[in-house]
């Protein structure tokens, strides 16, 4: 998964691989269906882990990209294309609902006589 | 009643014209190709059981011309997807079996392909996937020419109609080609390849097919096989005249098909995209079609349910479309198929398919009698209406209790979804029957009439009867004689006794919600017999079911038995503490023998009753708590994120500083371009281009030490790095490349990979003391990482900078700057070099 984009000064076309953004909105997607399981504790895994990994594959992205503008000769770093801003919303979107299951379930206030 | 949405046979909305639109030399009086046989499949399947569906495929080698990638086996899933899900019209289960066999020059039984399988029920999905998959498997296009006398002899074989039992029987029969080969006297003849021969045998193979009487057409017909000829490519002249029994003058079978045996019906497709198998649409179930009636709605309709055919079959149909349900006296309803629309009281689904529009609507509660109309973007045969009363059926709330061993009477009264009570009245007649069950499931006798709107229940139930079960069942006769589909409830009710003690309530102990693991308490009361005393005992409790997987604690009551005296009231606490805090609902029951008063010297009687006990187990939410959560986690995910982005521009916001070579010497610029002092000049500055070393790459620094290089990680992920050369206050730059500088020209932005940067700088104060014309006093440097750099290359760029215009802008900026103090030692020093 290969992305063409024109760079800022240089005007060089950068082929960039996009695959660690793909990534993230498959795992956004899987982890955002943890859900509907209705398991705060598998809503806790799912959250943290789709950070994480989210993170992990979004810091690869970016230095990917710049690793690309850079031997292209770019005189500027290319900025986020579209699909790398969509894995970045995707991952908050995918923890959102994750979050409000487990953070439920913590709100509870929980009282034994 | 409720709407329930079902499948049935579409069959009757593919009643368009399709063969006349696809054939295009019928005449104007050929039948229409699927009228007869839909209708008479439509009337089966409302009161079947049983259907089969025999699928005899066509396996010719041709068949790789016209549909080389299989499309027949998906519009077949596509079709028996829905005979899957088939019900009757009154809602009831159809069990539907499926085989699929083959003919090309032979045939391949249904037995050696894919043999007949339920596909109703739960796994209806797999069962037609599994045959599609057999179907595929062993009907590889692979036959030569298309024996259509075979065709059928096997397909009256495989229905065994001598054994197999079935309601309804339907033939899918699929070629791409014409009648084209005969096996007879041992050999195959084939019309492509020996025709003159074969024409006599084909002929003969024909006319033994259509033979009034005995012929397999009329043998399949009468024994109820639809045949559905399902024609790919080009029109051909067998398949429709052998399926519909007649074209283009000329018969096939008994013709007119007489009453009482199965018509046939033809489908054309010109390629695979277009074929169709008579698939299944939903309909509504639990309606009563109008029938002569049309849209004609009378009093005490509560649901119409509309379907229009379309002129023609448009597969796919289009992704949405209009039209526009006129009801009677009220505003037109303008209806989008599919979906769902709320328009003056009334409530419309509405969907479509390839062969038909429709909708279902519920109407307000005062009704919308009157004649009503349907108006498409189509032009349509008469649409078909379906209706039902809506209502359902409740205990009266004046109703009283029955009274054990005396005749007792209870009334229920019709109800509108919304709970709001309908009205019986106006109904010609309502038929109403009742059943009455005790406790132990003894059937009490009663009799039900419907008076003064209500449904009335009378029975008597035996002297020691605690409790009774009653259904009952009103089935409605609107003003024309149009018999409605019945209405029901049932309802567990107790009875009142003389000798019996009761208790309240009577049919549900409701605890009511459960805060954690506080304890719920509620009254149980028991009432003794009026006519002496009397006895009620508690069981043991039973185990709890609750939201906690399994749940120690027990409802907590007296048990034992308590001595009533007549009439005496006692409340009993029952209470249940969760073992745990939970959320879910709970339930449990009391087990209570009601021992009955011993007047006139009888024996007690005693009934067992379990008084169900229900709770609900919540656990209170802290919404502070809930909000901090959520804003802690999306800050902390954010954060993440952000940590991420910036960590990644910082690691790599740097200069190349790879082979970095940078060499540095005093200019003087005019407009004309650059004199060299006379001791160095281009060759010197490339010659002193040397390596540099321990170089931090985010900041470069020079000799003299006026300019620097500086590379910025902006805060924020959509910033971009900057890249910058910088000089202190009191001196200007220019950089090749940069377009204008900033910071009153002490900044310039440059590439970060330095593969050639040059840089010019000079003081102000020089800048404001040399006249214009006069050449001024620079420093140039010259930065490098690209090896190739060659002394020409460099002499060419000098040449090529534009000096005038650095001038220039330079004079502007020190025109604009306020005056600043520098030493002035490095231009003495320049001013006593000797120029070129």
């Amino acid at each position: 998964m290969e992305a063409a984009a024109r760079t800022g000064w240089g005007g060089t076309a950068v082929k960039v691989r996009l695959w660690p953004s793909y990534a993230t909105l498959l795992i956004a997607a899987t982890m955002a269906s943890v859900v509907l399981l209705g398991s705060p504790d598998w809503s806790f895994r799912a959250y943290l882990g789709l950070l994480l990994i989210g993170s992990l594959l979004i810091y690869a992205q970016r230095r990917l990209v710049i690793s690309a503008s850079s031997k292209a000769g770019a005189s500027r770093y290319r900025r986020m294309s579209l699909v790398e801003r969509a894995a970045v919303w995707a991952i908050l979107l995918g923890c959102l609902p994750n979050v409000v299951v487990w953070a439920l379930d913590l709100a509870r206030i929980v009282e034994t006589a | 009643m409720r709407r329930a949405t079902t499948t049935i046979l579409w069959l009757a909305l593919l009643v368009g014209v399709l063969g006349l639109a696809s054939a295009p030399t019928a005449r104007a009086d050929e039948p229409n190709p699927m009228q007869a046989a839909t209708d008479f499949t439509y009337r089966c399947l409302e009161t079947a059981e049983t259907v089969s569906v025999l699928v005899m495929m066509d396996y010719s080698r041709s068949l790789k011309g016209p549909d080389p990638s299989g499309m027949r086996f998906k519009a077949l899933q596509t079709s028996l997807g829905g005979w899957a899900e088939l019900k009757r019209a009154d809602g009831g289960p159809i069990d539907v079996e499926v085989a699929v066999a083959g003919f090309a020059h032979d045939t391949k039984q249904a037995a050696k392909v894919a043999p007949w399988r339920l596909i109703s029920g739960d796994d209806g999905t797999e069962a037609v996937a599994d045959t599609i998959a057999k179907a595929r498997a062993h009907l590889k296009p692979t036959g030569t020419g298309t024996d259509f006398q075979q065709a059928l002899d096997r397909s009256y074989s495989d229905f065994d109609l001598d054994r197999r039992v079935s309601d309804c029987r339907v033939l899918f029969w699929f070629t791409d080609g014409d009648f084209t080969t005969v096996t007879a006297d041992g050999r195959i003849w084939d019309l492509e390849d020996h025709r003159e021969a074969a024409v006599p045998y084909v002929h003969q193979a024909r006319d033994a097919m259509c033979r009034p009487g005995d012929g397999v057409i009329d043998r399949l017909r009468k024994a109820g096989v639809v045949i559905f000829g399902i024609q790919l490519g080009s029109n051909a002249t067998d398949l429709r005249p052998m399926s519909v029994g007649t074209f283009m003058g000329s018969t096939c079978g008994t013709y007119p098909i007489p009453d009482g045996w199965a018509p046939g019906g033809y489908l054309h497709a010109e390629n695979p995209e277009g074929l169709l198998f008579p698939p299944p649409i939903s309909r509504p179930t639990n309606c009563t079609d109008t029938g002569a009636l049309g849209g004609q709605i009378e009093p005490g309709i509560g649901r119409v349910s509309l379907r229009v055919p379309r002129s023609q079959v448009q597969n796919p149909p289009p992704s949405s479309e209009k039209f526009t349900v006129h009801p009677a006296e009220w505003p037109p309803l303008a209806v989008t198929a599919p979906g769902e629309q709320a328009i003056e009281g009334f409530h419309v689904t509405a969907a479509h398919d390839p062969g038909q529009v429709s909708a279902d609507v519920t109407l307000p509660n005062e009704g919308a009698t009157g004649a009503w109309t349907v108006e498409t973007e189509f032009a349509n045969d008469t649409p078909t209406f379906c209706v039902s009363s809506n209502l359902d059926l409740a205990q009266a709330p004046d109703s009283a209790r029955p009274v054990a061993g005396q005749p007792s009477t209870l009334a229920f009264i019709a109800t509108h979804p919304d709970g709001e009570p309908g009205d019986l009245g106006v109904y010609r007649t309502v038929a109403a029957s009742a059943t009455v069950i005790d406790a132990q499931g003894n059937v009490i006798e009663s009799a039900a009439e419907v008076t003064d709107g209500k449904v009335r229940v009378a029975f008597t139930p035996g002297e020691h009867v605690a409790r009774v079960t009653v259904s009952v069942v009103a089935t409605p006769t609107t003003a024309s004689g149009l018999v409605l589909r019945p209405i029901h409830t049932e309802a567990t009710i107790p009875t009142q006794s003389e000798n019996l003690p009761s208790i309240e309530p009577y049919d549900r102990l409701l605890l009511g919600t459960i805060t954690n693991t506080q304890t719920a308490t509620v009254e149980l009361t028991v009432i003794g017999a009026s006519n002496g005393p009397s006895q009620v005992c508690l069981g043991e409790p039973e185990p709890a079911q609750g939201p906690t997987a399994s749940e120690p604690h027990r409802l907590s009551y007296q048990t034992g038995c308590i001595e009533l005296a007549a009439g005496e009231r006692r409340a009993i606490p029952v209470s249940f503490t969760p073992s745990e805090p939970a959320v879910g609902a709970g339930r449990s029951s009391i087990a209570l023998t009601l021992h009955s008063s011993t007047t006139d010297g009888q024996e007690a009687s005693v009934q067992e009753l379990a008084l169900p006990v229900s709770w609900h187990q919540s656990i209170p939410v802290s919404y502070v708590r809930l909000a901090l959560l959520t804003t802690a986690a999306v800050v902390g995910a954010v954060l993440a994120l952000w940590a991420a982005l910036w960590l990644a521009t910082y690691l790599t916001t740097k200069f190349n500083t790879r082979h970095l070579r940078v060499a540095s010497a005093a200019v003087r610029l005019t407009a004309n371009g650059i004199l060299h002092n006379a001791a160095e000049g281009d060759a010197q500055l490339f010659d002193s281009l040397a390596a540099v070393r321990q170089t931090n790459p985010r900041r470069v620094t020079t000799s003299p030490g006026e300019l620097s290089l500086v590379a910025k990680t902006p805060p924020f992920p959509w910033q971009q790095p900057q890249f910058n050369a910088t000089v202190p206050e009191g001196h200007l730059l220019a950089a090749t490349g940069a377009h204008g500088t900033y910071d009153e020209g002490r900044s310039a932005p440059i590439a970060p990979g330095l593969g050639l940067q040059i840089i010019f700088t000079a003081s102000l104060n020089q800048v404001r003391a040399t006249p214009e014309g006069l050449p001024l006093e620079a420093q140039v440097y010259l930065f490098n990482t690209d090896p190739t750099l060659s002394e020409e290359k460099l002499r060419a760029l000098l040449r090529e900078k534009s000096i005038a215009q650095i001038l220039i802008e330079w004079r502007k900026l020190a025109t604009k700057s306020p005056s600043v103090s520098t030493d002035s030692s490095d231009t003495t020093q320049q001013r006593s070099r000797s120029w070129r």
